[in-house]
């Protein structure tokens, strides 16, 4: 119930706002290499700015803007012939990590990246994508610091055979229990959450207390500004940033992290294709063919009858709510204690930006970004009381059987 | 010899998201309630805030505001006390107003609603029968961490209280701005207080040398880490300056 100035402040991304002057500290992804097809220019609009992506002699890329008209569409993608190039607008610097293109389009020297799972597993243990969502960057963030929502908005009716799950969010067994997750979502949905604010953002912990004195412990991560890091199976890690294109449309961009195994890069793309057109990764299932709803699916299957990709289950609520939600009429409970936590983080640094101290930003300042590792992201089940170390010591093992270097500091 | 006395008391350094759009001394007395504090020193920064004419405190927010304004707390500091009449708030903040004239008022009006829950930080006094001037009765506790460090009267002590388990210690204190409102922070308050490195420098301020309790936490070997990290955070949030403390 916050005033629309308020609003406004935290979600419009244009230079001269106060959110997009943020998120401007820090690297931002621009593209997936699988999209780029060796023609350059190559279009990326990002951030409320027009822009095009060049490569040199050498390979290295560099973001520079581009000739554009006022009433393009959100994510229009010019034939590389026609893309004019504005000399006289310096180029972003860019960096290519995990499959990505990231760049930094902000003041100063761009900062270095931490050191997280995601950037240091080898490329046979890591698979990008991305995919369009029509709203603002905020709500699609917030949908994913909010741990209750999978018990209801991902609902599975039955549990499918886990064997069937590579590559699929909340299908596979929970931890080393033959419990499929979807169950453990389904019978447990009021989770207790304790969030704790970190060097890169929040972690969020969410403990679904079960029969039997057991708890299951559900880890994720809120790396600020605008990325969460969740499990997605007992082998890999998702690590999404919710990249503004403008104020009314993102791209999320995914990093897939696998521990032990190397990913089937050929079926993780392949799942996704069958879901997004290309070249602008828009949604198959979308708001123009009602997300493809099916009241029979929504009485026997799935909760929203949309479908068995969570993704559309998101992307349906985050689109619901309007192009930029309206919070000047929403009323956040007690379990909304993330998004709470999220929002004043935001308005901390937006304080901190508009008196000029950078340094009080999250990963600014005195932050040895190299040591910044992990982050802890699993599920585990534990005696009730034991939760904490149970989950920790989850984490260590896949570590310790990791065949890249996922060590992190004890 | 301390410039004061150090009586240990039951209480904790707390993280609480109180409930949103209730007033903020409503809100605040619920989690004083839910704690079982009789006092707490409490940290509020960046919440949102607004006011809704001819909405009676005692009234639930509308579903739809059609009129009001809003504005944010930037940074706020306060010793609230439970007593038979009601919450008491002490302290000092910053805020702010969008569109409203109430901009260069000095007080801070404790009914003010919040905008929407609100995270805060904070030092909890459990409620108990022993008795203090400035923080009601609270609950003595020998091997507590929490204690009120007096110098009423011109109290000293020659020991470090029950719990002479401490190395360090800190003082929290309104400065000059404890009493029953919670002022503007103008640039000649000094905001929230934290002790001084030694017992004979606290001695030379005049903050700490007038008469007065201080809420005073004790850094003892058993600091949990929790603890500790609450305690940096509480810092941080309340004015970033330097690590003070009293050295045994």
């Amino acid at each position: 119930m916050i005033s629309q100035e308020l609003n406004d402040k935290i979600t419009r991304i244009g230079p001269t706002t106060s959110a997009g002057k943020v998120l401007r500290h820090y690297w931002q992804p621009a593209a997936v290499l699988d999209e780029l097809d060796e023609t350059f220019p190559y279009p990326i609009n990002l951030m409320g700015e027009r822009l095009a992506l060049l490569k040199d002699a050498q390979g290295h890329f560099t973001l520079a803007t581009r000739k554009s008209n006022a009433d393009e569409a959100p994510t229009h993608h010019p034939a590389s012939d026609t893309i004019e190039i504005l000399e006289d607008h310096p180029p972003y610097p860019t960096m290519v990590k995990a499959g990505i293109v990231f760049a930094y389009l902000g003041p100063g020297a761009a900062p270095e990246f931490p050191n997280f799972d995601c950037f240091r597993a080898p490329d046979s243990h890591s698979f990008a994508f991305k995919g369009l969502w029509q709203c603002n960057w905020l709500q699609a963030l917030e949908i994913g610091i909010d741990p209750a929502h999978a018990s209801f908005l991902h609902r599975f009716l039955e549990d499918e055979d886990p064997k069937d799950s590579y590559g699929k969010q909340f299908r596979d067994k929970a931890a080393d229990t033959d419990i499929p997750m979807t169950k453990v979502l389904r019978e447990y949905p009021r989770p207790d959450i304790k969030v704790e604010e970190t060097d890169f953002g929040l972690k969020i912990t969410a403990l679904r207390h079960m029969d039997n004195d057991l708890t299951h412990v559900r880890v994720t991560n809120q790396i600020f500004p605008e990325a969460i890091c969740i499990p997605m199976s007992r082998e890999m890690t998702i690590t999404q940033w919710h990249v503004p294109i403008d104020d009314e449309n993102c791209y999320w961009f995914t990093i897939f992290t696998s521990f032990k195994m190397a990913v089937n890069k050929q079926l993780m793309r392949t799942q996704r294709l069958n879901e997004h057109r290309l070249p602008d990764y828009a949604p198959v299932k979308n708001k123009a063919n009602n997300y493809h709803y099916d009241p029979d699916e929504q009485a026997n299957v799935t909760y929203t009858g949309m479908g068995l990709d969570i993704n559309v289950h998101d992307q349906w609520a985050v689109e619901g709510m309007g192009a930029i939600q309206d919070r000047t009429q929403e009323h956040l409970g007690r379990s909304d204690v993330a998004i709470i936590r999220y929002r004043r983080m935001l308005r901390k640094a937006i304080e901190a930006v508009e008196n000029g101290q950078s340094d009080a930003l999250p990963m600014y300042g005195d932050h040895d970004l190299k040591q910044m590792m992990g982050p802890l992201s699993n599920d585990a089940i534990a005696e009730t009381q034991d939760w904490q170390e149970a989950s920790w010591q989850y984490d260590m093992t896949r570590r310790s059987e990791c065949p890249w270097d996922a060590k992190v500091p004890q | 010899m301390l410039p004061f006395t150090i009586t240990p008391v039951s209480g904790e350094i707390f993280e609480e998201t109180i409930d949103g759009y209730f007033p903020l001394s409503q809100s605040i007395w619920q989690m004083m309630e839910r704690n079982q504090f009789g006092t707490a020193l409490i940290s509020i920064v960046q919440t949102p805030i607004m006011k809704i004419p001819d909405l009676a405190p005692t009234s639930p927010v509308p579903l739809r505001i059609k009129k009001g304004w809003a504005g944010t707390i930037s940074k706020m500091a306060f010793i609230a006390i439970m007593q038979n009449e009601g919450l008491i708030c002490g302290g000092l903040g910053h805020w702010t107003w969008f569109t409203s004239k109430d901009n260069h008022d000095d007080l801070f009006d404790p009914m003010t609603r919040l905008a929407e829950p609100a995270f805060i930080r904070g030092i909890g006094l459990h409620k108990g029968d022993f008795k203090t001037k400035s923080f009601g009765a609270l609950c003595l506790k020998a091997d507590s961490h929490i204690a009120i460090a007096s110098n009423l009267n011109g109290q000293t002590s020659d020991t470090y209280g029950a719990n002479d388990q401490w190395k360090a210690a800190k003082l929290w204190s309104m400065g000059n701005h404890r009493g029953t409102k919670i002022y503007r922070q103008t640039q000649a308050d000094k905001g929230v207080y934290f002790g001084s490195d030694a017992p004979s420098a606290i001695k030379a301020r005049a903050d700490f040398t007038n008469d007065k309790e201080f809420i005073c936490t004790l850094g003892t070997a058993a600091s949990s880490m929790i603890d500790q990290r609450r305690i940096e955070n509480l810092r941080m949030d309340l004015n970033g300056a330097g690590f003070n403390a009293i050295r045994k």
